[in-house]
């Protein structure tokens, strides 16, 4: 995936309109924002970011009717469902998961290994998958919710973005 | 609160000013203290005025919040559109956009108009509320979602995937994977910055670069922009992208 920032921060000396743009097959993701409602900006000096290999295990069209719900908690979140071909993806990424994180664990120690979920240039949320609770990895038939950070809008306007999908153009305010 | 450090700043610099120019008096005692008297005098007067000035623009400031959150209030954003992927015919990519955009603010606020002209994308809400651009902007985003399998595909700063180095204990990587007292995947949890995270692009091989643009793309590429629901040169206008199936309708399962 081509990445494109359309900004630098302070510090990098870059002249006026740079773009950062990577290579194909890396993507370069900015880290989980303490607040969607106020994330920290790309170009802030403090933006902190995770370079990753551009496999993506599934996407947002793999998913169905992103709803703004609450969790367990009571803290809002977003729900969602999978399609058919979601669904075996994630089972499939989620047993593969939970079968390496009970690989390097050793006796007595348990390290969790994660997925995350990105929307756009942005990490919003790393899951772990418990490998002695799911073994096997997680049947999608049930859904799954993005929690964490969320404020009642905020997690609202995630569904809205979800639902409607992707726009085709990156639009920049002026 | 920054327009209190604000006046602060601007009462020590002042000060400072005042005593650059108080310094060089070589007068008589009694001349020192008009002179002090009367550069207090000036000095109390400007400050004052700076007050006066500052609690002026605050006040319009809040005047302008507060009309804009008000019945009659206003937003009007005005956005640039571009299209990364060139094989996207771009004409179409706008037109699609502005509707998923539209769709997506209705859903949000009552009265939603937006429009696209050329690479110009113009939105205007009526009857807003308080923070309704900040909300606005979030709405704009293009809203690509995408899962990864963290440890096999996150990679430390020297480049390696996280998976590959979680057996030898590697620092870099157990922080990336565990978090080191953080969650995974936020600022500090074996997070980079900006250049830390070009470094690591070129040690995985990528040689990414500020400034450099990559020149290759593939067939999956394309099969993902279109995963992705984005037009390509297939589509020649609006009206070929608006019969498109691809928005889901509202609570579509």
């Amino acid at each position: 995936m081509q990445y494109l920032l359309a900004g630098l921060p302070a510090g990098v000396s870059a002249s006026q309109g740079q773009t950062l743009v990577g290579p194909r097959g890396i993507v370069v993701l900015q880290a989980t924002p303490s607040s969607f409602a106020h994330p920290v900006q790309i170009r802030d000096p403090s933006a902190q970011f995770f370079v990753l290999k551009d496999h993506v295990a599934l996407f947002g069209q793999d998913i169905t009717n992103p709803q703004q719900s609450t969790d367990q908690t009571g803290a809002p979140d977003v729900t969602f469902g999978f399609t058919s071909n979601g669904n075996k993806a994630f089972s499939a990424v989620t047993a593969a998961i939970a079968h390496r994180g009970d690989l390097v664990s050793g006796p007595g120690e348990t390290l969790n290994e994660h997925f995350a979920i990105a929307l756009d240039t942005r990490l919003i949320s790393v899951p772990s998958i418990d490998f002695k609770a799911y073994p096997d990895g997680i049947a999608g038939n049930r859904g799954a919710d993005i929690t964490g950070g969320f404020t009642t809008e905020s997690a609202h306007d995630l569904a809205t973005i979800l639902r409607f999908g992707p726009l085709a153009a990156t639009l920049v305010s002026r | 609160m920054s327009n209190l450090r604000f006046l602060e700043e601007l009462g020590a610099e002042f000060e400072r000013i005042g005593d650059t120019h108080a310094a060089p008096a070589r007068g008589p005692r009694a001349h020192r203290g008009l002179r002090g008297a009367i550069a207090g005098i000036g000095f109390a007067a400007a400050v004052l005025v700076v007050v006066v000035v500052v609690a002026a623009a605050v006040s319009v400031r809040g005047g302008g919040r507060a009309a804009s959150s008000g019945p009659a209030g206003i937003v009007r954003v005005v956005f640039r559109a571009s299209v990364p992927d060139p094989r996207a015919h771009f004409e179409a990519a706008v037109a699609y956009s502005v509707e998923i955009l539209r769709e997506r603010l209705r859903s949000a606020f009552h009265d939603v108009h937006v429009s696209g002209s050329g690479s110009e994308v113009v939105v205007s809400v009526t009857r807003a509320g308080p923070n309704m651009r900040a909300r606005l902007l979030v709405l704009a985003v293009p809203g690509s979602l995408e899962f990864y399998d963290w440890e096999a595909n996150a990679l430390t700063p020297s480049g390696k995937p996280v998976a590959s180095l979680l057996q030898t204990q590697d620092p870099s990587a157990l922080a990336i994977s565990q978090g080191g007292g953080a969650a995974p995947g936020s600022p500090g949890a074996g997070s980079m910055g900006l250049y830390q995270a070009c470094f690591a692009c070129r040690h995985a091989g990528f040689g990414a670069e500020l400034g450099q643009r990559a020149e290759h793309s593939s067939v999956l590429d394309v099969r993902r922009a279109r995963k992705r629901g984005v037009p390509d040169r297939g589509a020649r206008s609006g009206a070929d992208v608006a019969g498109r199936p691809a928005l889901p309708a509202l609570g579509a399962h």
